[in-house]
C-alpha cells in the first residue's frame, strides 16, 4: 500500500524557487493560449496595451478580434459625459460609473493635426466616438476614435455622384455581435426639388463603402448627422415628417412611432435622442418652462414611447439661476 | 458533517509522483475530471484509485485545502461574503508565484472553475503594475521582437508605459 496523505494534510513543502526562473510551470502557462487569455482578461486594458510588446505571440493574442470581444463582455465600460464650450477646445468629463475613472482625453488630436483644426464629437457607440475634423476643403475628415486605446483610424470618403452630397455619417458599433464597426452615410441630390435619399453602408472589417439597396423619402429636413444606434438600427428623429429607423441587417428604412405634437406646435421639439443601459431614451420639451420635461422610453418592439421620468428642475433652477441659460454646449455621449 | 449511519464516502486519487490522496466525496467532485471519472464509470468500486498524471503531491494538497474550505461555504451559506474573501486572501497570501503556477496549471487539469477563476485572477493582480521584463520572466518568455519592432511597438503605446514599477 503506497503512502497515504488525508485530505486534511496541510503540510506543504515550501517551492525554493520563489525567485525568478523559468520553469517547466511558466513554459506550460505561457504555451496554453486559453489559460493566458483568462489571466489578461482580469488586467485593465492600460497593461494589456503594454504587454503586446512582450513577444510576438502575446501581441497577436491581445490583438485578436476574439480577444477584443470577451474582453468588451467581461469588462465594465467608462460611462460618463464629454462636455465642451462652443468655442472651446477642451472636454471636461463627468463620470457616470460607479467607480472613479480619469477624463479618458481633455483635448482631442488625430496624428498631426494643426490646433486651428476643430475636432468635433457627433456621437458615440459602445465605447468608439465618432468624429469629424474641419479641414478647410470640404467634406470635413470623419474618424472614428477609441478613446480607451487612443487608436483612431480615418474613415475613406464616401463615394458621391456628381450633385449628390452626404447629409450625415452614423456609426453602429455592438461588441457583443462584432469586433467590427459600421457607418452609415446618408446622402441625397443637392437639389430641393428632389426628396429621395439614399445610404452608404461602410464596414471596417472591409475597410469600404458600399451602396444599400435602401432609399426612402423625407419632404422635410432631418438631422441625419445625429443618428442613435439601437436594436440593430440608427435612429433618426424628424421634426415634422415621420422619424426613421434603419435596420443595418435588412437594410429597411421604417417609420418609428413618436408622442404626438401638442395641437399649438408645429414642429417637434427635441432635445436629446440616446441609449443608456441598452435602452432608447428621448425627451422632448414643449413646456413653457424648459425645467419640466418627461424623459420617454422606447418599447423594445418599437410599439411606442412610454413615460419613464418625469423631470422637475424648477426647485434647482431657483437655486442655480445660471443653469437656464448655460453657455455650455451639452454634447451628451454616453459610453 | 456527515449524519449518523450515512457512511462517508472518500474517493482515492493518485498523483503523478506516485502519492495516494484519500478525499471526501464532495470536495472530490469539485473536480470535473474526477466528477466525469465516476459518472462514465457508474459501477466503479468503492475503493476505485482515480489517477492524476497531470498532478503532482504539493499542488493537489493545495487544491484540496482549498476547495474544502469552498464546500464548507456553501454549505454553511457563505459563499459571496467577506469570510470566503478572507480565507481567499489569506490562502494566496503565502503562495509563491512558482507555486501559484504550479496550483493554476492543475487545477486547469482537474477543471475546477471556481479556484481557475480565483487562480487567473490572482496571477493578473500580480503583473499589474510590473514591467514587460518581468512578465517575460515571470513566463519564461523569450523576447521575439527585433529592437526596432519592439520599439515600434512601445511607441505606439506610449502612454501605457508610464507609472511601470521597476520590477
Amino acid at each position: 500500500m503506497p503512502a497515504t496523505r488525508t485530505s486534511s494534510a496541510t503540510t506543504i513543502t515550501t517551492s525554493s524557487s520563489s525567485k525568478y526562473q523559468a520553469s517547466i510551470s511558466a513554459e506550460i502557462i505561457a504555451n496554453n493560449d486559453d489559460l493566458l487569455t483568462e489571466i489578461l482578461l482580469f488586467l485593465p486594458l492600460k497593461y494589456l496595451v503594454k504587454f503586446k510588446s512582450v513577444s510576438k505571440h502575446w501581441l497577436s493574442l491581445i490583438s485578436n478580434p476574439n480577444f477584443s470581444l470577451r474582453l468588451n463582455l467581461t469588462s465594465q465600460p467608462i460611462t460618463g459625459l464629454f462636455m465642451r464650450g462652443l468655442s472651446c477646445k477642451e472636454y471636461y468629463f463627468i463620470n457616470l460609473g460607479s467607480s472613479p475613472s480619469p477624463a479618458p482625453f481633455k483635448y482631442l488630436t488625430f496624428g498631426n493635426n494643426p490646433s486651428d483644426f476643430e475636432i468635433t464629437i457627433w456621437q458615440s457607440c459602445n465605447c468608439l466616438l465618432l468624429c469629424s475634423r474641419s479641414n478647410r476643403k470640404k467634406p470635413d475628415d470623419h474618424y472614428v476614435y477609441n478613446p480607451t486605446t487612443q487608436e483612431y483610424a480615418m474613415l475613406p470618403p464616401p463615394p458621391l455622384g456628381t450633385g449628390v452630397c452626404y447629409l450625415g455619417f452614423n456609426l453602429a458599433f455592438d461588441p457583443s455581435k462584432s469586433p467590427h464597426y459600421t457607418i452609415i452615410c446618408v446622402k441625397n441630390c443637392n437639389d430641393f426639388e428632389d426628396d429621395s435619399y439614399q445610404i452608404e453602408i461602410f464596414s471596417s472589417k472591409t475597410r469600404t463603402w458600399r451602396p444599400s439597396r435602401a432609399t426612402f423619402i423625407l419632404s422635410c429636413y432631418a438631422s441625419f448627422m445625429d443618428g442613435v444606434y439601437w436594436n440593430g438600427s440608427i435612429h433618426w428623429i424628424n421634426e415634422q415628417d415621420p422619424s426613421l429607423h434603419f435596420n443595418i441587417d435588412t437594410e429597411e428604412v421604417l417609420e418609428m412611432p413618436m408622442p404626438p405634437i401638442p395641437d399649438e406646435q408645429y414642429w417637434r421639439s427635441f432635445y436629446y435622442l440616446g441609449v443608456s443601459r441598452d435602452h432608447l431614451h428621448l425627451i422632448e420639451n414643449y413646456a413653457p418652462c424648459a425645467a419640466l420635461f418627461n424623459v420617454y422610453e422606447m418599447e423594445n418592439d418599437y410599439s411606442g414611447w412610454f413615460i419613464k421620468y418625469c423631470v422637475d428642475l424648477r426647485q434647482a433652477a431657483t437655486t442655480f439661476p445660471e443653469m437656464i441659460r448655460s453657455h455650455v454646449d451639452p454634447e451628451h455621449f454616453q459610453h | 458533517m456527515s449524519k449518523l449511519g450515512q457512511a462517508k464516502r472518500i474517493i482515492f486519487l493518485k498523483t503523478a509522483d506516485g502519492q495516494l490522496f484519500e478525499v471526501d466525496e464532495p470536495v472530490a467532485m469539485e473536480f470535473e475530471i474526477v466528477k466525469s471519472f465516476f459518472d462514465e464509470n457508474e459501477d466503479a468500486a468503492d475503493d476505485t484509485v482515480v489517477p492524476l498524471p497531470n498532478v503532482s503531491a504539493e499542488p493537489l494538497a493545495g487544491i484540496i485545502e482549498f476547495c474544502k474550505a469552498h464546500v464548507e461555504f456553501r454549505a454553511n451559506g457563505a459563499a459571496g461574503k467577506d469570510e470566503v474573501k478572507k480565507f481567499n486572501a489569506e490562502y494566496i497570501k503565502e503562495k509563491s508565484n512558482e507555486q501559484l503556477k504550479e496550483l493554476i496549471l492543475a487545477a486547469n487539469y482537474l477543471n475546477i472553475k471556481e479556484m481557475l477563476d480565483f487562480l487567473t485572477e490572482t496571477i493578473a493582480n500580480r503583473l499589474k503594475n510590473k514591467s514587460v521584463e518581468y512578465v517575460r520572466a515571470f513566463f519564461g518568455i523569450e523576447n521575439d521582437f527585433t529592437p526596432q519592432e519592439e520599439e515600434a511597438v512601445r511607441k505606439e503605446y506610449e502612454w501605457a508605459f508610464e507609472g511601470v514599477d521597476e520590477d
